[in-house]
């Protein structure tokens, strides 16, 4: 087993290695961070001059492996807009990035595989038939619309909940939660959809399963058939959406963050985005596909834990 | 086990005027119809028929695992005085496991995949009795089980995997689920059906060894008449649902009063349903396999590399024309292999095949349609070997249109070949899925033929069919093999049918033929150990023959 996480994790490098080149030559090519820095007034020894104080004028392979030194240092360089360094820039924004990635991973998860498990245990008859049809109209609604309503509703109408902003940790986890609720609600919803339709896909096939009537042959109660036969033998394909789902979170947070005004990274990209912060979008960029590499990675090593088949 | 039987007592199971409903629509009104009888203590009783009998369906009537589809509608089915129908669902999974128990026909997918296999029998004692911490830890009473199912170090067994274990140590593992808490009544639906012979031979051997131990009564059922002989106290004979006959198995087996069971029994392949065989001396070789090996590189690590397997392992045979040839064995033992090299589908890594003078060199694996023409195979399973979206027609067709044969031609000839293997010509127009069994294997049959082949071979082309269509295809082959001088290359794990219908026949066993000579002789007389050991475990072997 440890051998095969190593093994794994050996396997990861390259894929890392591969991905910083992609990061770092994909900014390359979206253009001249300089000309769109000062504008179209520049004379071209301004542009010049700033090219050759941010080493711009050096050959592509030995800014890339520059760059890339520096990285391993934790060095991501200074923002061209703020003049802070980008690290420290992206780290103050981390909090609320991750608190509202993992409310919603976990809010989902706790929501979607009962309620994909039930659908499974009431094939066919109208308990089913409404979880799928409410599970289709969720996947439809985009998760702006739903953010915003429940901002209306809960916010504005009922003032139940505060309507922007964040809390941090440090200042209290009632207060925090509050302020995570409508945003985890709304971004949880496309994600609760499409991992509930494949929980119950998976158990419906689990059910036909000659094992499950085993279980059911040495007298296992319903709720004992479902938590140790079919859940586990469902969980493989589970696995698999969660860890496509968080990537779509990882995408998501741009919009929710935007929608509920969070201070996170989500919105930092796109504030860089619009600045043409080129520092500050590699090191976000770096840092989403760095956390795709390693769900993906731990996709895999979850999936020989569930599975001693796929096991080497 | 005949006092039990002539003692009256008071019975385990007592099933009174059974009757089941199938869904509207389907080919009959009842999947089980006013089906009485009876069970006691410490009897085995077999309930024997072909598929859709309705023998399956009585036993999970009894666990109350029916399909939804399926209702009781009338009748009772009573166990120690309670019905088992009436019965709540809390009541029920109280007896399961617990008084009624079941093991099922498929092993290797009646266990839990992600579930180590001492858990799955732990679980048993888990769901009906209250385990201690310390006998959880120290899980004796499996460990126990283990032993008693005779499964060899169960300390280390019990942690691997169902994937991890053979066949035959799977059913053991289900056996010792199903006797954990020592029911009175074990159900056993076709437990060793999808089990080589020898491991059969072992589990029924266990199977009796521990219903007598702990008088449990045994429900037993089968297709399979040797299975009957072997282990029965009395018979239940099904067919279309209804009980035709039921008796004491001695009495069954020797003299049935019914018709249907005088035909089930005549249709059993074996000596008594041999023909005459007579091969002239002088007929010229068809087929020359020499020193036929093949090997399989098992995926290793990149930094160790694992032995090859050695499928086939320098196998010589040779064939004459018109001559039937058996190769028997158990799985892996390499029969199957050996037919795929002759038909061309996988490549020998050793060895020449010569068919009819055009010679090949394994080893190039150079093949030429000519040989693929005179060589056609016909499959074990007939559902899945023709294209369910093709037109019977057009599977018919393919073949001959590849050989350039024009598109009227093949029609034409596919048509009298329909006739031939006693089918209709419209069928060519209908698709798979409108035929039974039996007559998918003939159209398979029909196709291979299209291509005029030489040589025929039929890898396990009867073991999916029931006895009475097995016969009938078996009748069809030899009729066709006269009419047109096949030679039958005959790949099978059944002795009775290789039996019945071989001149010479081969018996393998772990890659490599350890006997092989004039069928009769063979077996009348086996030499090599191997040989007397396969035919022994037959079930019944000495009963009709």
């Amino acid at each position: 087993m440890l051998r095969f996480i190593f093994y794994r994790l050996l396997g990861a490098i390259p894929v890392v290695g591969l991905v910083s080149i992609a990061v770092f030559l994909f900014l390359r090519m979206a253009g001249d961070p300089v000309a769109s820095l000062l504008g179209e007034n520049a004379t071209a020894q301004q542009v010049a001059e700033i090219r050759h104080a941010m080493g711009l004028d050096r050959p592509v392979m030995m800014q890339f492996l520059s760059w890339i030194l520096h990285v391993f240092q934790g060095d991501f360089g200074i923002s061209l807009v703020t003049h802070e360094p980008v690290w420290k820039m992206v780290s103050e924004r981390l909090g609320a990035t991750l608190s509202l990635s993992l409310t919603t991973i976990v809010f989902s998860i706790l929501v979607a595989v009962p309620l994909g498990l039930f659908a499974a245990r009431h094939r066919k008859n109208w308990i089913d038939r409404l979880i799928v049809s409410f599970c289709t109209a969720g996947f439809s609604v985009p998760t702006f619309v739903v953010g915003y309503l429940l901002v209306w509703l809960f916010s504005i109408k009922l003032q139940w909940l505060p309507a922007q902003g964040y809390a941090s940790l440090d200042r209290g986890v009632g207060d925090w939660i509050l302020h995570l609720i409508a945003p985890t609600i709304a971004m949880s919803s496309v994600f609760i959809v499409l991992i509930a339709r494949i929980t119950r896909a998976g158990a419906i096939e689990v059910l036909n399963e000659d094992y499950i009537r085993t279980a059911r042959a040495i007298g296992a109660s319903e709720l004992r058939v479902f938590r140790l036969f079919v859940l586990r033998n469902a969980a493989v394909p589970i696995v698999t959406i969660i860890g496509v789902g968080i990537g779509i979170v990882l995408t998501g947070v741009v919009v929710t963050e935007t929608v509920f005004n969070l201070p996170g990274v989500g919105r930092l990209t796109i504030e860089s985005v619009l600045a043409r912060d080129f520092p500050v979008i590699q090191c976000v960029i770096m840092l989403f596909s760095f956390t795709y590499v390693f769900i993906n990675l731990a996709v895999d090593i979850i999936y020989s834990l569930l599975d001693p088949r796929i096991r080497n | 086990m005949t006092e039990a039987a002539a003692c009256p007592q008071k019975p385990v199971l007592e099933i009174r005027d059974l009757s089941i409903a199938l869904p509207p629509g389907s080919d009959r009104a009842f999947a089980v119809e006013d089906v009485s009888f009876t069970i006691h203590p410490r009897e085995i009783v077999c309930v024997v028929g072909e598929s859709g009998s309705g023998k399956s369906v009585t036993s999970f009537a009894i666990m109350g695992l029916l399909a939804s589809a399926l209702k009781p509608v009338g009748g009772e089915i009573l166990f120690s005085g309670r019905d088992l129908l009436k019965v709540s669902p809390a009541e029920l999974r109280e007896l399961r496991g617990n008084r009624l128990s079941m093991i099922f026909q498929e092993p290797m997918t009646a266990l839990s995949p992600t579930m180590k296999v001492g858990r799955q029998i732990e679980e048993v004692l888990r769901i009906h009795t209250r385990m201690s911490r310390a006998e959880r830890r120290t899980r004796t009473r499996t460990l126990e089980l283990m032993r008693l199912v005779n499964i060899p170090s169960p300390d280390l067994l019990s942690r691997r995997y169902p994937h991890q274990l053979s066949g035959g140590q799977r059913q053991r593992i289900m056996i010792a689920m199903a006797l954990a808490l020592e029911p009175a009544l074990l159900i056993a639906d076709e437990p060793t059906t999808a089990l080589d012979v020898t491991t059969q031979a072992q589990i029924l051997e266990q199977i009796k060894q521990i219903q007598q131990r702990s008088n449990t009564a045994v429900l037993f059922v089968t297709h399979d008449f040797g299975v009957v002989a072997d282990i029965a106290d009395r018979v239940v004979v099904m067919q279309h649902g209804k009980i035709v006959e039921q008796g004491l198995a001695r009495e069954v087996l020797q003299s049935p009063s019914s018709d249907y069971t005088r035909s089930l029994l005549a249709a059993i392949p074996g000596l008594h349903n041999r023909q005459s065989r007579a091969l002239a001396c002088d007929v010229p070789e068809i087929l020359r396999i020499d020193g036929l090996s093949k090997s399989y590189a098992s995926v290793g690590h990149f930094l160790r590399r694992h032995a090859p397997t050695h499928a086939v392992d320098n196998v010589s045979l040779t064939m004459r024309r018109g001559e039937t040839l058996a190769i028997v064995g158990e799985s892996g033992s390499g029969k199957s292999t050996v037919a795929r090299c002759v038909c061309g589908l996988i490549d020998p890594t050793g060895g020449m095949i010569e068919i009819k003078g055009s010679n090949r060199n394994a080893r190039t694996g150079t093949l030429d349609i000519e040989r693929h023409r005179l060589v056609q195979m016909i499959f074990q399973d007939p559902n899945r070997s023709l294209d369910p979206r093709w037109t019977v027609g057009q599977s018919m067709i393919e073949g001959m249109r590849n050989l350039g044969v024009s598109r009227p031609q093949a029609i034409e000839r596919a048509g009298s070949l329909m006739e031939k293997v006693g089918l209709q010509k419209s069928a060519l127009g209908r698709y798979p899925h409108e035929f039974s069994g039996g007559q998918r294997q003939r159209i398979c049959i029909a196709r291979a033929l299209s291509m005029e082949p030489q040589l025929l071979i039929a890898d396990e082309a009867v073991s999916a069919l029931d006895v009475s269509v097995q016969a009938q295809v078996l009748a069809l082959l030899a009729r066709l093999q006269h009419e047109m001088q096949l030679s039958i290359l005959f790949i099978t794990h059944d002795l009775r049918v290789a039996v019945q219908i071989s001149d010479s026949i081969a018996v393998m066993h772990q890659g490599r033929v350890v006997e092989h000579g004039p069928a009769l002789e063979i077996f009348s007389n086996p030499r090599h150990d191997y040989s007397r050991r396969l035919f022994n475990a037959a079930p019944g072997w000495n009963w009709t023959d």
